[in-house]
């Protein structure tokens, strides 16, 4: 099977609308976020709307990423398929990754949803001042996204309850990666965590792109560095999990 | 009698929640509702500014402790489904709705805790003083709040039954209540047909009651308690009813409405 032929296998999966759990996460979700956008910008004039509808894209991006490839490496645990992925003539590492790649995709679904909802039900203005740029820039998110949905696939293998402990990361990732406040306005030790994340400097760039800055190519680039060296990482812990699986046919709780 | 009710409640506990070290407890009722507040205060921060926080933090701290109740309740009935014992709470030589209640205690325990922990949280984190001249009225909108939202968290447990797989319904219902019931902005700037549904919903009149005494809003609190408890007492009638319906369409089929 190729990777595109698997991409439409899993958007038909996670846009099956017998699949409660994604069918909330990728077209009810943007639609509560943007009402409270709505509604709250009543509250206050001249906000910077913009700003505020790619926040809710990006929040309905990562819900969809944590919960779909955070749970990769256990899904395969529950479905039983785990022990045919270890034998299987690929590496565990490329299945995931394709896994979280295409989950990453279909996060992307749930952003232009969530531009289609602003535009058409909440008549919301939205300009985006230079298109190929901003889609230059959410493609380097989209990316973080991925590299960070691999290692959490990772982390919470090690969880019995996994989507408990999802729910316990999920806003917060969102607050350090500078979503919603920008970064620099936090201590410093929790600065140091953010800029560690691809995400917060994907999102930077996102928001770089939208105020034309010039800035949006040096943090794109550090996403795209910092993924990278994440995704060496993810590929060694892999190289562990599948020795580990092979030898003591165990992991973690798996 | 009362040892039968906590060893009721307790055995209820055991078998249905996933709260049965410190460790977890620490997780998912002080951490989880703490890192709630603090996203809630970031986009409000982002959006209308700081002078908001009061306002959006203490609707969240009541839709928190409504959201426990509500996941509380639903997994309750959906693990007595799962677990094939929702047959015996209804074959059981003891009226189901006493059954019910009893291990309602539980939840009620956990939503009250929630809330009140979240009062003390806002306070210290979000500088929305508790308002301590006030401590009686407070507690008692707290407590009509919690009746409420019981009674609501009841009534969507039953509903609950009718669908085979329950996410999509209780990420809809959350969803609905955070915007219906005024817990990030005022019901007021709801459209006119919309605002009448957030009326006739429980913890609406209850957080509008909430930001009185925390001096944000300005309305009669007693009328707007009042309100509050016939909301949640017109709900809980429609649980009783749903439920004595239920046990009817159960002890003639033999099954109860869709299977897990």
């Amino acid at each position: 099977m190729n990777s595109a032929e698997l991409l439409i296998r899993e958007i038909k999966y996670f846009t099956n609308f017998n699949n409660k759990m994604y069918q909330f996460l990728l077209f009810f979700q943007p639609l509560v976020f943007l009402t409270i956008t709505y509604f709250l910008g009543q509250m206050r004039e001249g906000i910077e709307v913009e700003r505020f509808i790619v926040a809710s894209a990006i929040i309905s991006m990562w819900s969809y990423v944590l919960y779909s490839s955070g749970s990769a490496l256990v899904s395969q645990k529950w479905s039983d398929t785990l022990k045919m992925l270890v034998v299987a003539p690929v590496s565990l590492f490329s299945v995931i990754l394709s896994k979280v790649l295409s989950n990453a995709v279909i996060a992307l679904i749930s952003m232009v949803i969530t531009f289609i909802y602003s535009v058409v039900i909440f008549r919301f203005d939205l300009h985006i001042p230079n298109v190929w740029l901003f889609f230059g820039s959410v493609l380097v998110l989209v990316f973080s996204l991925s590299v960070i949905g691999l290692m959490l696939a990772f982390i919470f293998s090690a969880f019995e309850n996994v989507f408990a402990f999802q729910n316990l990361i999920l806003t917060p990732l969102i607050v350090l990666c500078g979503v919603f406040l920008p970064v620099e306005n936090f201590p410093v030790f929790l600065q140091v965590i953010a800029y560690g994340i691809p995400m917060t400097w994907g999102v930077e760039a996102v928001y770089s792109s939208l105020s034309l800055s010039s800035e949006m190519y040096q943090q794109a680039g550090f996403s795209l560095l910092l993924s990278g060296v994440y995704l060496i990482v993810g590929l060694v812990f892999y190289k562990r999990i599948e020795i580990a699986l092979r030898s003591k046919g165990n992991w973690g709780v798996m | 009698m009362m040892g039968r009710l906590n060893g009721f409640s307790y055995l209820s506990f055991k078998a249905l929640y996933s709260f049965h070290s410190v460790r977890l407890f620490f997780f998912f009722r002080l951490i989880d509702p703490m890192l709630h507040y603090v996203f809630i205060a970031a986009i409000a921060s982002a959006l209308v500014g700081s002078g908001y926080l009061s306002y959006i933090i203490i609707g969240n701290i009541a839709f928190y402790a409504a959201q426990i109740m509500i996941i509380n309740f639903i997994t309750m009935f959906r693990m007595e489904r799962r677990f094939g014992t929702l047959e015996l709470n209804i074959a059981a030589p003891m009226n189901t709705f006493v059954v019910i209640f009893r291990k309602s205690i539980v939840p009620l325990a956990d939503g009250l805790f929630v809330f009140l922990f979240g009062l003390l949280i806002g306070q210290l984190l979000f500088k929305a003083n508790i308002p301590w001249d006030q401590l009686g009225n407070l507690l008692l909108i707290v407590l009509v709040v919690t009746f409420s939202v019981l009674s609501l968290s009841l009534f969507f447990a039953c509903l609950s039954l009718l669908f085979s797989n329950i996410n999509l319904f209780l990420n809809l219902i959350l969803g609905g209540l955070q915007i219906l019931c005024g817990v990030h902005f005022s019901a007021h700037l709801l459209p006119g047909w919309i605002e009448s549904i957030s009326r006739i919903l429980p913890l609406t009149h209850g957080i509008e009651a909430l930001r009185t005494l925390y001096g944000l809003e300005a309305y009669n609190v007693q009328s707007l308690l009042m309100k509050e408890a016939l909301i949640g007492l017109g709900y809980l009638t429609v649980a009783i009813l749903i439920v004595k319906v239920m046990e009817y369409a159960a002890r003639r089929s033999g099954a109860l409405v869709k299977s897990a």
